[in-house]
């Protein structure tokens, strides 16, 4: 495989808070090579947006810091040390960024064309007659009919769907090199989904750019995800292929969010599992595994110390102390890991 | 657009209709007469002769008739403080300068109260924004009557630098529209502020940055056109306060405007003059409202009209 487009080395960002430092993200270590499609889930909180946010340095500072850790984007810059003036130049131009809600996305005030050409002009000075060629390229590539039309339109006179793919085609403006796409589909309703999660998929064929899709629909990463990396209070709990993650998650999170998705064939009377218990506070986060005080399998260790990864696989690997040689054997949760019979 | 601007205009006139009739009838509810203490001295064959002139003795409801007619001519009747004078004829004369004065203060408050209101919120809690926000609490809480004779004493009186009052040259509209706009500043200051800190907070800021915008572009593109829409809505009210002259300022700065005459004329039971000012006042108003719509409509394509109507 070609080298890395991004390599997330030990990531810790922090809120500076009056009532004092919310850690939002403690460490997260992960490689994405070119090309590639991969999907970070996890629940509400678990710090998967902050660390996607701060790969484009969006969050605000302050509050927030980069306490620890490097963000090498393309081999060549450490996104943590650059001046906001040469990360001006990276976003857009080299990377882009999707945002979950299309409805409060886009500027009310300026016209959908104004608003793809911006990013356009900036990053490559191109004339306005250029730029505008550009964003009906942009609004065909995305699907939407009409795009002459379009340039001239405001947002309030579109549906969401087509806000998010007014907001696709913004960045994809300038062909960056890596697509950050926060929860994409999750403030779209059900039949829209599916249109931007197919577009999604188009477009990375299409133009070959590497994708970091954030979302905790697991049915979302399943269709579109070759790697998946499940966080966890700030953490990275487990990471693999999509197949590892699916049929052979070894972290009991891991298999608590895969049984708390509805099957086609599970039993319809019984009831959908969840995991019981809410995630840590992360002003103070635990001295052992966070997960330890949701989690059936927990031993002593593990609210003791904070587990290692373990790996699987060259590709798969797992913190949790269930993992180690020592651990006792526990057995999966039987909807987990069994691929149906179709 | 155009069924839109006809709607308006209808509603305007109707406005105006009751906002004259109220102020007739609740005028002549009010006691003593135009003519005051003067009238006990004329001869009661005089008085009887003056106020058949002015049409007093015939029923209210008859003036009333007689007083609309003349107004849908254009005619707000003869002042009775100024015989010699139209109603028309001392709004002609007194508002230019009201006006004048109204305009320049405006124009003060608009640029300095949205530029604190934005370096306000740009430089949130911190030193910049703490001084605007003195600046916007002194401008709230000290009144024009101390303002302005403060302005009036200390930079024209004791340092001598511009003219303490009266309204001859250009200099001598400085002190007075720095005290007519110390409370619109604080006023704008706040509002734009306000708006502005709700606004950089909003998604879309987020994805200009995520193009890889710089910051001035992103306050100037993004922000400030978002922030202002909640201060044009309240600029019309505002704008018509300042435009229409205030009678504080102007009798501070002796400043013959509209204000002073207003006041007089409530003062001397100056039937005509009362309804005619007033009438004035509700016309300036409702036109500036309008146009405060217009403008809204021209900022914000959220309300702009469908096309074609």
């Amino acid at each position: 495989m070609s080298k890395p487009i991004l390599e997330v080395d030990n990531l810790q960002v922090s809120f500076k808070m009056s009532a004092g430092e919310v850690q939002a993200v403690r460490g997260v270590s992960f490689t994405l090579n070119k090309g590639e499609v991969l999907a970070i889930v996890g629940e509400s909180g678990c710090g998967k947006s902050v660390t996607a946010q701060t790969i484009m340095r969006l969050v605000p500072t302050p509050p927030s810091y980069i306490k620890n850790g490097s963000v090498m984007f393309d081999g060549k810059h450490d996104i943590t040390k650059l001046s906001e003036s040469d990360m001006e130049k990276l976003r857009g131009q080299e990377m882009g960024m999707i945002f979950q809600d299309p409805m409060t996305s886009l500027n009310p005030t300026m016209t959908i064309g104004e608003q793809i050409m911006e990013g356009v002009r900036k990053h490559q000075g191109s004339s306005k007659e250029k730029a505008r060629e550009r964003a009906i390229e942009l609004l065909n590539l995305v699907g939407m009919s009409n795009p002459v039309e379009r340039l001239s339109q405001y947002p309030h006179e579109l549906s969401g769907g087509m806000r998010q793919r007014v907001m696709i085609a913004i960045s994809l403006a300038c062909n960056p090199k890596l697509l950050i796409a926060d929860e994409p589909t999750t403030a779209l309703d059900v039949t829209i989904q599916a249109q931007i999660m197919d577009l999604l998929k188009d477009i990375q064929e299409k133009t070959g750019t590497s994708i970091i899709l954030i979302t905790h629909d697991l049915g979302v990463v399943a269709e579109m995800a070759q790697r998946v990396i499940v966080m966890y209070a700030g953490k990275v709990i487990e990471q693999g292929t999509l197949n590892e993650i699916f049929y052979d998650p070894r972290h009991p999170y891991t298999w608590g969010l895969l049984r708390s998705v509805p099957r086609l064939d599970s039993d319809s009377n019984s009831d959908l599992a969840s995991i019981p218990g809410t995630p840590p506070d992360l002003f103070a986060p635990p001295k052992g595994c966070a997960f330890a005080a949701r989690c059936p399998y927990a031993m002593k260790v593990c609210l003791e110390k904070d587990p290692e990864h373990f790996t699987a696989s060259d590709t798969h690997s797992a913190a949790c102390w269930l993992q180690h040689p020592d651990a006792p054997k526990v057995e999966r949760p039987i909807e987990v890991g069994v691929r149906s019979n179709g | 657009m155009l069924t839109y601007t006809l709607r308006r205009l209808l509603y305007m006139v109707i406005t105006l209709w009751i906002i004259v009739s109220l102020t007739f009838f609740l005028m002549k509810l009010l006691p003593g007469d135009p003519f005051g203490e003067a009238i006990t001295k004329l001869p009661p064959e005089s008085m009887q002769i003056l106020i058949k002139q002015y049409g007093l003795d015939r029923p209210v409801w008859e003036q009333y008739l007689t007083y609309m007619g003349h107004v849908l001519q254009g005619d707000l009747g003869v002042s009775y403080q100024y015989p010699t004078r139209s109603v028309v004829n001392v709004i002609q004369t007194a508002f230019p300068a009201s006006f004048e004065l109204g305009i320049e203060s405006l124009i003060i408050a608009l640029i300095v109260g949205l530029f604190l209101g934005i370096v306000a919120a740009l430089k949130h809690n911190k030193a910049g924004d703490y001084t605007a926000s003195i600046v916007a609490l002194i401008g709230i809480s000290i009144p024009s009557f101390v303002i302005g004779p403060l302005l009036s004493y200390y930079i024209g009186v004791k340092l001598r630098l511009l003219p303490a009052g009266l309204w001859l040259g250009p200099e001598y509209r400085i002190l007075p529209a720095l005290a007519l706009s110390l409370g619109t500043i604080a006023i704008l200051t706040r509002m734009m502020r306000a708006s502005m800190l709700e606004v950089m907070n909003q998604d879309f800021i987020k994805t200009a940055k995520s193009k890889g915008l710089s910051r001035k572009t992103i306050v100037g593109k993004h922000m400030i056109r978002n922030a202002i829409l909640p201060v044009v809505t309240i600029l019309g009210p505002i704008a018509v306060n300042v435009l229409t002259g205030t009678l504080v300022v102007e009798k501070i700065f002796s400043v013959p405007g509209l204000g002073n005459q207003f006041a007089t004329s409530v003062l001397s039971n100056d039937y005509t003059l009362i309804t005619g000012l007033t009438l004035f006042y509700a016309g300036v108003l409702v036109v500036v409202m309008f146009l405060t719509d217009i403008a809204y409509n021209l900022i914000d394509p959220r309300i702009r009209l469908g096309k074609g109507k």
